[in-house]
């Protein structure tokens, strides 16, 4: 046990936490709260982006005037893993640059902090410039900082010179760097070889408390779990769907998440003639979204590129199997149990990867799949409890006081 | 009593959270009041019937001599564009009368009539709001919903006494013993 006897404050400061309007976002921020949160003191500092497109001079000026109403003194709610909260919104002019967004995240958690430090002598922010840069201008001078990135949008950052620079000060003075995957990882050591040691892998967590009622016999009820985006490649799904279906009529499709494509494919399900067959349910919150894995017989996952992954994940937590992209996160969570979890398939911009992933997978199912090992090996690496002792082990040492 | 809670939403670039949280208010036996501009953008958000929609760009509209203003630069040239457009120069007329909405009346109606309109304390926009609530202008938690709301919070607070101000119900501070 590396979790001090008394507990030891923590703050962390993210730019990602699900709220009312968004469920899914920075849901994994959420779980990693809720599994390290146990055994500390720990505050969230949920400085959540508003962009706007408007002169940002009085909006300052009106923020700074409103604080004394919405921020004196911060007003903290309870949230997972005993965990207190502390939102803002970061007001943003659109599209400034990454070395300006991570500017205005620091000016405004100062703001809210009335210039005073961070209250804890371990900080652990989200996404390097958002969370990570706030939480490096704001911690107190003899604090130790810990940065998990998650941003599938790295790249854009690294190519911004001011941001790049920005990203090395933060790699050189954090006390440890984590990344959720070798999809970000790779990128980040490529371009700051000399802190190659410092970056450490670290998933997200994921909770296996829960287990489906009743096995899957048969892969009739997709499910597919995520916002409906081109990104995610949802539009193939819903196409070899169709073309499943075509073969086996007993086929039911379930979307979770919203998304600009919400009415595209609406109008393709008319089109197709599958009204019957598919169901667009929206946004659900978390826990609705885990109990419809327990309901659903096969995940269906065609995202272009994943950092991680963690739907992937929860379905394989919830019984269920998945077939899944090689997107850069799922190749690594699934690494030595990729036929007992489902099939994985190659990114293509077509349906057929998919149909024939989903025929080779009913032909192997049930006997050749095996679902139990596939959860209980991932439980060991992404469960609670593994993810909240290599956190602890990270900010409070391997003293057992 | 009656919680009454007003969502400042007049950037509109954050509608589902003030939609959601205007109904949790709703749900929970309250009041919600939305304040909006350009109540139109608003159409793909199915926003519950019980919430009260107080559209500002309306209410500045149909203000004393913004009404005879309205008529001349809007209406009036509305009404001489369709019938001048009748029959086969419909298209160029509508074209016509877009034009005008952009490039005369509105800039008209922004840069002009409404900065003259807003000298008058009893015509800026929070006056207007407690003017259109009347007696149910008794605001206890005021949410800003938007980057744009923000500076209309603050003239808002100069004008309505609100115990509590925050940017979300679920982070909003607790109503205190004796609040109105």
């Amino acid at each position: 046990m590396t979790t001090p006897s008394h507990p030891s404050p923590v703050a962390v400061v993210t730019p990602w936490y699900p709220g009312a309007d968004h469920a899914f976002r920075g849901a994994f921020v959420r779980a990693m709260v809720d599994a390290t949160g146990p055994g500390t003191d720990m505050t969230v500092y949920h400085c959540e982006e508003w962009g706007h497109r408007l002169d940002g001079g009085p909006i300052e000026a009106a923020y700074q005037s409103l604080l004394s109403r919405t921020h004196r003194p911060p007003h903290a709610i309870p949230t997972a893993g005993g965990a207190r909260l502390i939102h803002t919104p970061v007001p943003l002019t659109v599209s400034p640059g990454y070395a300006a967004i991570g500017r205005r995240h620091a000016e405004t958690l100062s703001a809210v902090l009335d210039g005073k430090p961070l209250p804890a002598p371990v900080v652990h922010a989200h996404v390097g410039l958002q969370g990570g840069w706030g939480a490096l201008r704001n911690k107190a001078p003899d604090a130790r900082l810990f940065v998990t990135e998650h941003a599938t949008f790295l790249g854009g950052v690294l190519a911004q010179p001011e941001a790049k620079e920005m990203y090395d000060e933060l790699l050189t003075r954090c006390a440890g760097f984590f990344a959720v995957g070798a999809a970000v990882s790779d990128p980040l050591i490529k371009a700051f070889p000399h802190h190659r040691d410092k970056i450490r892998l670290m998933p997200n967590p994921v909770s296996f408390d829960v287990r489906r009622p009743k096995p899957v016999t048969d892969l009739r009820r997709w499910l597919y779990v995520g916002s409906l985006t081109e990104r995610k490649g949802v539009r193939w799904v819903l196409e070899a769907f169709a073309r499943c279906r075509a073969e086996d009529e007993t086929l039911e499709l379930t979307l979770v998440g919203d998304g600009e494509l919400r009415r595209p494919l609406g109008a393709k399900v008319q089109e197709l003639g599958l009204t019957d067959a598919v169901t667009f349910l929206g946004l659900q919150p978390p826990d609705r979204a885990l109990d419809l894995m327990r309901e659903h017989d096969l995940l269906v996952h065609n995202s272009r590129f994943e950092t991680f992954g963690m739907t992937i994940v929860e379905a394989s937590a919830a019984g269920m199997p998945v077939l899944v992209t090689r997107c850069g996160g799922p190749e690594e969570t699934l690494a030595g149990i990729e036929e007992d979890a489902g099939e994985m398939i190659d990114v293509e911009e077509a349906s057929d990867a998919l149909v024939a992933g989903f025929r080779r997978l009913r032909d192997r199912f049930p006997d050749k799949i095996d679902l139990g090992r596939a959860r209980h090996r991932l439980e060991s690496r992404y469960g609670y409890a593994a993810t909240a002792e290599a956190h602890h082990r990270a900010w409070f040492g391997d003293t057992d006081d | 009593m009656t919680e009454h809670v007003l969502f400042l939403a007049e950037g509109g670039t954050r509608k589902r959270a003030a939609a959601i949280d205007a109904v949790r208010v709703l749900d929970a036996g309250g009041e919600a009041t939305l304040v909006v501009r350009d109540f139109a953008a608003w159409k793909n958000e199915r926003l519950d019937k019980r919430i009260r929609v107080i559209d500002v760009d309306k209410l500045e509209k149909r203000y004393g001599w913004m009404r005879a203003e309205q008529a001349l630069l809007v209406r009036g040239p509305r009404a001489a564009f369709r019938l001048v457009g009748l029959g086969p120069v419909k298209r160029l007329s509508q074209r016509a009368a877009g034009a005008w909405d952009r490039r005369v009346a509105t800039p008209l109606h922004q840069r002009t009539f409404l900065p003259l309109l807003r000298r008058r304390p009893a015509a800026r926009p929070p006056a207007l709001i407690r003017q259109h609530l009347g007696s149910r202008a008794g605001v206890d938690l005021l949410v800003v919903t938007d980057p744009a709301s923000m500076p209309a919070a603050v003239t808002f607070l100069q004008i309505f006494d609100v115990p509590r101000v925050a940017y979300n119900l679920d982070t909003a501070p607790a109503a205190s013993m004796g609040e109105r």
